[in-house]
């Protein structure tokens, strides 16, 4: 009896352990807009880019329709990545302490591959525009990947509107990586914009919140001509070997 | 060999054999016969071959002197062979006999040294064709192992072991049947890029001729989809357009494929339309022109002006939409 019951005591506290552990895994993490970009551990999401326009010729804007962007988040690490026919292109975001670089701008295809750095500050200022937006929720619903959303009307100050989609059964990604939705209380699903005959949208095709290899976040170093933001065509490598690397 | 032949010729140069008795009278009575016609060969043979009869007296009387005398010196006259003959002929056995002791070891030694250099030759030639095949077989399988990692792999290093890396990790997490159908369908497409691409290196393409076959990285023109798309050439589209029709995707890797839209795929159509020799119509050249100056536009837009972000949907559709 002496023995049976520590045993049976301990058992239970174990029991009661794991299950708060598992509460604690399961429930969802509550919104919050702090300036670090692991607001999701890891969560990948891709978006189908669809153009749609007035104008019965094929222009340039068919090389961007069908193309697709893809969000990669995992914890301190962010990484946008556009493909298209026209051009591939990728956004690199650290919050880390020991990176060197806060933004990199990294242009994957092309005779002229090139990356620039950015600071936080020269961030910013490149998505100005999306400071001081305002966001009206409206009743219109609709489910994208069995997510259940809602429509928002995203107004910048210049008077330009964005319309999205989202739920709030997903983290909202941070406003660092997506400044246009700095005001949307969940995860953009769906957005739109229009300009004059045309009408771009961006619709998400795939979640994924398996974990990213670390990889996927370095940014290329050898091959690339290393621009200066803000400067046109000023360059700081000019020889580009045949096989570009990663550092 | 020829000192045997020697002694033969001196045995028989001595050697003596005595007719039978009655032989020439016989033979004698048959030419006679033979003269007179009277008898034919058949009634002749048994008196030839009869044995010695005891009527040969009778015979006798029957042979005319002048005859016997004739045949009598005949019996005693003797002819020398000249001796210059005997050593000729002696020389031309001997020389023959020579001949033939060297020309018979030489047949033997040729036929032993054929032997061997036949045996050799086999020897050298199965070792040549094992090796050959090995080296074959050792070439494919890097190929084979090249093509994979290929497919794998597309775009920047970064990229591709992430990608890689995730699509091992996709395999083992969500191990259905869907995953495995679109890695497999990627792989494919992408094979049919590089087959095509061989291709088009054939054809002197000045883009591909920094092609390299070991990186994958040069899978595609300088890593632009578009840029690759429009420097097929002009034969190979054709197959590249009806799989684009069919899948109306190009799948890059896990995270990255691109719709061809209608119209985009319609004006790839028509821009490698060809005239009857096989080369590209004006309005192909046009349209090719045409993209060429999309792709520059583009470039002075987002790479010349580093305010522009084409990654914003502002910045793109203001740019596209304009």
């Amino acid at each position: 009896m002496n023995i049976k019951f520590p045993f049976f005591f301990l058992l239970s506290l174990n029991v009661f352990f794991v299950n708060i552990s598992a509460q604690s895994i399961v429930t969802p993490i509550t919104v919050s807009k702090i300036d670090n970009i692991a607001n999701n551990n890891a969560l990948t999401i891709i978006y189908d880019i669809q153009v749609k326009t007035d104008k019965s010729k094929t222009g340039i804007e068919e090389t961007y329709n069908g193309g697709i962007k893809t969000i990669f988040i995992n914890n301190e690490q962010a990484r946008i990545r556009l493909v298209s026919l026209m051009r591939i292109q990728s956004i690199f975001f650290s919050t880390s302490v020991n990176s060197k670089h806060q933004v990199s701008i990294v242009k994957e295809s092309g005779k002229a591959k090139y990356k620039y750095y950015l600071t936080n500050d020269q961030w910013k200022s490149l998505n100005i525009k999306y400071n001081n937006d305002s966001c009206q929720i409206t009743n219109d619903s609709a489910v994208i990947l069995n997510y259940p959303c809602r429509k928002v009307i995203i107004t910048l100050k210049d008077g330009r509107i964005l319309t999205a989609f989202y739920t709030n059964q997903l983290n909202p990604i941070n406003p660092k990586i997506e400044p246009a939705f700095n005001c949307v209380p969940g995860l953009v699903l769906q957005y739109q914009y229009s300009y004059k005959k045309g009408t771009i949208i961006y619709t998400a095709s795939k979640i994924s919140q398996n974990p990213i290899d670390g990889s996927i976040f370095k940014i290329p170093v050898k091959g690339y001509i290393q621009k200066k933001y803000g400067l046109k065509n000023r360059t700081k490598e000019t020889n580009i070997p045949a096989n570009p690397d990663i550092d | 060999m020829a000192d045997t032949q020697i002694d033969i010729l001196k045995s028989l140069k001595n050697c003596h054999i005595k007719p039978p008795s009655n032989l020439f009278k016989r033979i004698w009575r048959v030419l006679k016969m033979n003269k007179t016609g009277s008898q034919d060969l058949s009634s002749r043979t048994p008196e030839l071959s009869s044995g010695h009869g005891g009527n040969s007296n009778n015979e006798e009387e029957h042979y005319p002197t002048k005859e016997i005398e004739i045949f009598r010196s005949l019996q005693n006259y003797v002819i020398t062979p000249p001796a210059f003959s005997t050593l000729n002929i002696d020389d031309s056995i001997t020389n023959k006999t020579n001949v033939s002791s060297v020309q018979k070891p030489a047949k033997v030694i040729g036929l032993r040294h054929f032997g061997r250099v036949a045996a050799a030759f086999l020897i050298i030639s199965c070792a040549i064709w094992i090796g050959f095949n090995k080296i074959n077989s050792k070439n494919d399988s890097e190929s084979a192992v090249g093509n994979v990692r290929a497919k794998n792999v597309l775009f920047d290093n970064g990229t591709n072991t992430v990608v890689n890396n995730n699509e091992t990790v996709e395999v083992k997490n969500n191990s259905n049947n869907e995953n495995l159908k679109s890695i497999s369908e990627k792989q494919s497409l992408i094979a049919k890029f590089d087959k095509r691409n061989n291709i088009n290196a054939k054809g002197n393409l000045k883009k591909f001729s920094s092609y390299s076959t070991i990186n994958s990285h040069d899978k595609l023109v300088d890593n632009d989809i578009l840029l690759t798309l429009v420097s097929y050439n002009y034969t190979d589209y054709q197959s590249l357009l009806s799989e684009i029709k069919k899948n109306n995707k190009i799948e890059l890797d896990q995270f990255s494929y691109i719709t061809i839209s209608d119209k985009m795929n319609s004006l790839l159509k028509r821009m490698y339309t060809t005239k009857r020799n096989s080369k590209p119509t004006r309005k192909a050249k046009r349209l090719r022109a045409k993209i060429e100056k999309w792709k520059k536009s583009d470039e002075d837009h987002f790479d010349v002006n580093t305010n522009n972000n084409p990654v914003d949907a502002i910045d793109l559709s203001e740019f596209i939409f304009k």
